[in-house]
């Protein structure tokens, strides 16, 4: 009943939000701090998953610790966009990190500090599966700007500055902002040709089972055997 | 695919989707593996890190929250 009522009440979906935001909060505490929760040894066990499912966890768990931390439900909708934005560029540049960044990292001798092979890591930069720029902003973003000029004296482009500023950007952080968009763009790009390449499979697999079907309704037509009739 | 550990607490499974260092103490921030709307907060004990423990109370969770909130977006 309450439920019919709803459907003319322009405060509802108002209130649902509400009462669900209510209920993150609620069950989250609860989970967190409940009166039954004891102090538990840790048991840990290690298990492969795809990116996508710990993103969507990682989503949903931002939502709702926005929610508890005090976000109105407004600002956590405009907020999730950016977070999906930054966990593309966070796995962009862990996988670079992997890749590229761990096989040319070194201890100095008295073991507290790091060098790295920057002509290795400019020759990956300059030949990578990515334009340069964005593979730059990778160890940019793995480095920061002083480890990531002594790479750029591997490249003929002279250090960051004078490369970012022959691009037209002001500044550094100007033209990192701008790799970062670039890097949620070209994913949403792959996503879409993925998606495009996964209908385009689908659509084959139904032509070529109309094509089988239309076949085997002949051979009825001329046999009297089979056919869908 | 990415390596996630799968913590086991109290006969329930949970992923370990973050942890966060926040004064000294490190917060676990787990999501039920069989339901991915039921969500958990732990920290660790400072003199034994394998040991889990609850949060003191709602103001504690509320401050975790917001730590790992203000995290993702600035990551």
């Amino acid at each position: 009943m309450a439920e019919f009522f709803d459907q003319d009440n322009p405060y509802a979906s108002q209130r649902r939000s509400v009462t669900s935001r209510d209920d993150t909060i609620r069950r989250m505490v609860e989970n967190s701090t409940g009166p039954n929760i004891t102090t538990e040894r840790v048991h840990i066990r290690r298990v492969k998953s795809q990116k996508q499912v710990l993103r969507k966890r990682l989503t949903t768990f931002f939502v709702a610790a926005a929610l508890v931390g005090g976000l109105t439900s407004n600002m956590v909708s405009l907020a999730v966009d950016r977070v999906k934005d930054n966990m593309i560029v966070s796995d962009q540049t862990l996988e670079f990190k992997t890749e590229v960044i761990a096989p040319n990292t070194h201890r100095t001798d008295d073991n507290q500090h790091y060098f790295y092979d920057y002509d290795d890591i400019a020759a990956w930069c300059m030949g990578g599966g990515k334009d340069f720029s964005t593979e730059l902003y990778l160890a940019y973003a793995n480095l920061g700007e002083n480890q990531t000029n002594k790479v750029m004296d591997f490249t003929p482009y002279g250090d960051l500055g004078t490369y970012v500023s022959g691009r037209g950007f002001e500044s550094v952080d100007e033209w990192a902002k701008n790799e970062r968009k670039k890097i949620v763009l070209m994913a949403e790009v792959d996503a879409k040709q993925s998606e495009l390449a996964a209908m385009s499979n689908d659509l084959n697999r139904q032509q070529v089972e109309n094509a089988v079907k239309e076949a085997y309704d002949a051979s009825a037509d001329v046999t009297g055997f089979g056919g869908a009739k | 695919m990415v390596d996630v550990d799968i913590y086991v607490i109290g006969n329930q499974e949970y992923y370990l989707l973050d942890e966060i260092e926040i004064d000294g103490t490190h917060y676990l921030y787990l999501s039920k593996v069989n339901d991915e709307g039921d969500f958990m907060l732990r920290k660790r004990d400072k003199q034994d890190k394998d040991l889990l423990l609850p949060l003191d109370n709602e103001r504690e969770v509320k401050m975790a929250a917001l730590v790992f909130s203000n995290k993702m977006l600035q990551q």
